[in-house]
């Protein structure tokens, strides 16, 4: 009994900590702009992540080390470096992301403007970092996020025309204005939000936090299979929310109170205030993951003690990490850079480290110094090969795209 | 390595920047930097890790998986982590307790 | 050979871009439209929700906010073009007017907002309405 509250716990987490700011802008962004026309990239990409995080739950539940130890220990030192600057980079790039997502879902509920709460969002980040258990920090923000199912709810409310949503999914092609730079740049950029390099070095460093062995694989893979796809159909819902309202309208998403405005219409002012605090819930976890992985990543790197699992004190390099980046962050907002702008393009980064991760991963989850006789069978191999391909080319895509449209205009 | 202990181990595979821990407290102490090796014996045997500015002698070795256990007894491996605490991190209140 | 046909298609293709002056004018205004009309269309269902107890008036005041930047940013951009025949001329002036009606009515929502005058916020969604459909009409003018 207690093992399946745990099970049922831990994939309900994974739902609410799915969804990040950057999954909520681009989902919207896209779904205004393409409609469903680019609906298949996610379902792609939580199949990509899905297949590797369950790689790194596999490596944490048998060697208890995480993806950023290895990483080096594969790679080598110089090549593990240029994986370490490039992760840390997005990264940091994705925390500024979200404590300006927290800042401005702060802004949507009071009125006040989003600059006057965002030193208060860094800080208050950095307070539960430093305080609250791991294991309570995740569940807690994880469930709260799942208050954004809200979004689906509003769809049907919405009544779409299923068909045509159907319709548009089943079409993988630009539509209207948009052409096929355009239509690329933004497939690149949902491939990088579904599948963020911080949400595997989070999820595997996560294992060692809670001491994962090698019966908790059940529960790590539950979380994986279950949780991230019921997550995906999240990201799906915020996209066929604006493909319903805004495609038609002409409205383009650039501002988070547009992302929310399908759920207002759809459900009132309840729908609002959930829909608020579920974007809230849902920045404010992914703030504190992506912290912890600017530490997780820079540490484990450099052989440093880490984690929420020990005094903070005798993780203090650690810490010293996240304080760092969250004062980096707090500046970087403070020269009033546009968060949604910060969000569309951390993702396309994202997706640009997506190879670097990915492939240490590949080759330690064949390597049965780390995992045994629970090694990737051919078909997990084949599957791996095929998307670090995928990435490879979305990767060297990303930058030339970016010019060519001009960040997607 | 040397007496009953030997093992052979792929230096580079199975040492090389892996994990350090401190056998005494199983906190994390840095990662093999390099590895010393004796060539004059058949066949070479590793004589010593080097971690940042500490070799440790490879009697100071007590285990090693997927990480490297190593027994640190007077050597200061935590120089730098130490540093940091004390000017640092110790001064934020909160930092001797757990978080809840 | 090849390589010279292909520079002077090259050439060809630059050159078709920038000769005309006209096309390149009704290319920037038609984008400026759509940006414009995303942000009135914007305004008109955030005072439409407001009207219909959908939306808190601090939310939508937000929006709104945000909606008037897009307007302007949308029109400063194309008033920073250069027309240079008599028909690009007319075709500026119209497009400027345009814009300029639209920005006018999502900054009298704006006020209106501010000022919790909700009656005066709807008095302009005629006004909004009218500005969708001729910056609609001027996004048509190009890809």
């Amino acid at each position: 009994m207690k093992k399946v509250l745990g099970v049922t716990l831990g994939i309900l987490t994974a739902i609410g900590g799915f969804v990040d700011i950057g999954d909520l802008v681009t989902n919207a962004l896209v779904g205004a702009r393409f409609g469903l026309h680019l609906a298949w990239v996610v379902i792609v990409g939580v199949i990509g992540i899905c297949l590797y995080a369950e790689m790194c739950g596999r490596v944490v539940a048998m060697s208890g080390r995480p993806v950023f130890d290895l990483i080096r220990e594969r790679l080598g030192p110089r090549t593990g470096l240029l994986t370490l600057v490039a992760s840390f980079l997005v990264t940091l790039l994705t925390l500024i992301a979200e404590i300006g997502g927290v800042a401005l879902a702060l802004e949507l509920a009071s009125g006040v403007h989003y600059l006057l709460w965002m030193p208060l969002a860094a800080f208050a980040v950095w307070l539960v970092i430093w305080r609250v258990k791991f294991s309570r920090l995740e569940q807690v923000f994880g469930l709260l996020g799942l208050l954004l199912v809200v979004f689906a709810v509003a769809l049907f409310t919405l009544g779409p025309d299923w068909g045509q949503l159907l319709h548009q999914a089943t079409r993988p092609h630009p539509i209207g204005h948009e052409n096929w730079a355009t239509y690329a740049y933004y497939g690149i950029a949902l491939f990088g939000a579904a599948m963020t390099p911080y949400e595997v070095f989070f999820f595997s460093s996560g294992g060692v936090e809670e001491k994962w062995t090698r019966s908790d694989l059940v529960t790590a893979r539950s979380n994986v299979f279950v949780g991230f796809p019921l997550g995906g159909l999240l990201s799906l819902a915020i996209m066929g929310g604006a493909a319903v309202l805004f495609l038609p309208a002409g409205i383009k998403v650039e501002t988070l109170g547009q992302v929310t405005l399908p759920v207002a219409v759809a459900l009132g002012k309840l729908g609002l205030a959930i829909v608020l605090i579920g974007v809230f819930a849902a920045t404010f976890g992914a703030a504190l993951e992506t912290a912890l992985s600017c530490g997780y990543t820079i540490a484990q790197y450099r052989g440093w003690q880490w984690g929420k699992f020990v005094r903070p004190r005798e993780a203090s390099r650690f810490h010293v990490v996240i304080i760092v980046c969250l004062v980096l962050a707090m500046l970087t907002l403070l020269t009033a850079v546009d968060p949604v702008q910060v969000t569309e393009y951390s993702v396309v980064f994202a997706a640009m480290a997506l190879p670097l991760t990915y492939l240490p991963i590949l080759i330690v989850a064949n390597d049965p110094d780390y995992v045994g006789e629970e090694k990737n069978g051919p078909v997990r191999n084949a599957f791996g090969l095929v998307y670090l391909a995928l990435l490879t080319v979305a990767s060297a895509a990303a930058i030339p795209l970016m010019i060519i449209t001009k960040g997607g205009q | 390595m040397p007496g009953e202990s030997g093992r052979v181990l792929h230096a580079q595979l199975h040492l090389l920047d892996r994990q350090l821990i401190d056998q005494a407290d199983g906190h994390l102490a840095g990662k093999v930097d390099d590895v010393e090796l004796d060539l004059d014996a058949d066949p070479p045997v590793v004589t010593a890790l080097i971690t940042g500015r500490e070799r440790i002698t490879a009697r100071r070795i007590v285990d090693i998986t997927t990480a490297v256990t190593v027994s640190v007894e007077d050597l200061d491996l935590d120089y730098y982590d130490d540093w940091v605490e004390n000017h640092v991190i110790a001064k934020i209140p909160g930092a001797r307790h757990a978080p809840e | 050979m090849r390589r010279a046909v292909a520079v002077a298609l090259l050439l060809v293709l630059v050159l078709s871009s920038c000769a005309d002056p006209d096309q390149k004018l009704r290319s920037a205004a038609a984008q400026s439209a759509r940006d414009a009309a995303s942000e009135v269309s914007t305004t008109r269902l955030a005072v439409e929700q407001l009207r219909a107890h959908r939306l808190w008036s601090q939310s939508a005041g937000q929006m709104v906010e945000d909606a008037q930047k897009g307007v302007e940013k949308a029109a400063s951009s194309f008033s920073s073009q250069q027309p240079s025949t008599v028909t690009s001329t007319r075709l500026y002036e119209q497009v400027t007017k345009t814009l300029d009606d639209a920005q006018t009515a999502v900054t009298a929502v704006r006020i209106a907002l501010g000022n919790g005058d909700l009656a005066a916020a709807e008095q302009q969604l005629t006004a909004l309405r009218r500005s969708d459909a001729d910056l609609g009409r001027i996004g048509e003018l190009a890809k």
